[in-house]
């Protein structure tokens, strides 16, 4: 049990500053995005789709600002086990976003579809140039995309070291973003064709992306909350660091058996550590010392309650 | 996927962008169909009338004007029966879900052609460009 302020391991903290500076450049840089996008998106249904999803893709990195504001705060009276949390519900609230957009993108792309609604795309005068507008969105395309990909790649490592999935799910949108870029740019191309479902057809690939995007994010914030067995966040598969703590409580001398278990709360793990010790021993004074041990383990193992018990209950049984 | 791209791009940016009901190009072959409402604002359409004119004795274009009420002509310019309505239309008009638009070639009025024929508005735009009223 722990009451003072959470403090990342020195190495982290450097991770988390950085990280926090490429979320601000990412919010800028979004911004000039959309508001570009807006300017130029006309009637084409894939434009619309493009700069909905990249509006979407601010939140990702405001909650991640504001959650890395308040995480580590100390535990208070009201909030005992303090601030972690708040990194699962900015989660929720991204993905949630995420996925309703997709839901709406879906059927707004299918409907334009559908009424073989044809895009009227007009011209600009640039430079003395009559310029059709599909170039200029093409243009604002390119440069919605490049960057994002390379802010992408800059957050990955970072969000994985951090075990921050909000960061981690931000990092991975932006990287795939050239696909919704390349997509709306195919979809415009195909206008020029002469080819009126292109557009649509380019939304609808894209809100698909989106829709998966966020249901995936959706199911893991979920399961998060429920309390799900920690998993690493880039494949999902179990954390070692559960069963390696185990296996770190059972090699104390005076630990006959031991079982952990764990949950996820935002970067750091919370759980319990139930024990059958050797008789005859100090049992409070192993405990102590045993809890600090652990403390000093690994900084996701962050919360831990040691409890002594005469017969362990496995609830790991079954799989699922 | 690039390399797609950039050859759609080298193959037709020279006629960039096109009709998908070829509005433009039959306008050239046969002639360009204008519908006109006939207005109590006779000045404006007038000067519509003969801005379109002089629009098709640039492009090489015959002309064919029809006159009609306003829903007659737009049902004619969603079926591609028309190649261009005039009847001082304003930019933020009723009829902007079922016609496509040019820039207003003042400060607000418009000539409204058939929905995503794109490259009949370049044109059109190219020339409201040139011919801009001030």
């Amino acid at each position: 049990m722990r009451n003072e302020a959470f403090e990342l391991p020195e190495d982290l903290k450097e991770k988390l500053k950085k990280a926090k500076k490429l979320e601000w450049i990412t919010i800028v840089y979004l911004s000039t995005v959309v508001i570009l996008m807006y300017l130029v998106m006309g009637s084409s249904q894939a434009m619309k789709t493009a700069w909905l999803e990249d509006a979407l893709s601010i939140i990702p990195a405001i909650s991640f600002l504001i959650a890395s504001r308040i995480y580590n705060r100390k535990p208070t009276q009201k909030f005992q086990y303090g601030f972690h949390r708040v990194f699962s519900i900015a989660f929720l609230t991204g993905s949630i976003a995420l996925f309703g957009m997709g839901v709406f993108l879906l059927v707004d792309s299918t409907i334009t579809l559908i009424k073989a609604e044809h895009p009227t795309i007009g011209t600009i005068v640039l430079f003395g140039k009559q310029i059709w507008m599909g170039w200029i969105m093409i243009a604002v395309l390119i440069y919605s995309s490049l960057p994002a990909m390379y802010l992408g790649y800059k957050k990955l490592p970072l969000a994985k070291k951090l075990h921050n999935k909000i960061l981690y799910t931000d990092a991975n949108a932006q990287k795939a973003d050239y696909m919704t870029g390349f997509a709306a740019m195919a979809g415009i191309l195909g206008l020029g064709m002469g080819w009126w479902w292109a557009d649509a057809s380019a939304a609808l690939f894209i809100s698909f992306s989106v829709l998966k995007d966020g249901y995936t994010n959706l199911k893991d914030a979920v399961q998060d909350l429920m309390d799900r067995k920690p998993v690493h966040i880039k494949d999902e598969k179990p954390d070692e660091l559960v069963e390696k703590t185990e296996r770190f409580v059972k090699s104390w001398e005076w630990v006959i058996d031991a079982k952990a278990r764990f949950r996820e709360e935002g970067q750091v793990y919370f759980g319990d550590v139930q024990v059958i010790a050797e008789p005859g021993i100090d049992l409070s004074q192993s405990i102590e010392e045993g809890l600090k041990k652990l403390q000093e383990f690994h900084w996701k193992i962050y919360d831990v309650t040691l409890m002594p018990v005469k017969e362990i209950k496995d609830y790991s049984e079954k799989q699922s | 996927m690039g390399m797609l791209l950039l050859f759609v791009f080298f193959c037709s940016a020279c006629n960039f962008p096109k009709d998908p009901n070829n509005s433009y190009k039959n306008a050239k072959k046969s002639s360009l169909r204008v519908g006109i409402v006939p207005n109590t604002d006779s000045i404006t359409t007038s000067f519509e009338k003969n801005f379109v004119e002089n629009f098709a004795k640039k492009e090489g274009m015959q002309t064919q004007f029809i006159v009609d009420n306003e829903t007659e002509l737009v049902k004619k310019l969603e079926n591609y029966q028309l190649d261009i309505v005039l009847g001082g239309f304003e930019k933020d008009s009723n009829w902007k879900k079922k016609v496509g638009m040019t820039k207003p070639y003042d400060d607000k009025h418009v000539l409204f052609i058939p929905r995503g024929e794109n490259r009949l508005l370049f044109h059109l735009e190219k020339f409201i460009t040139k011919n801009k009223k001030q």
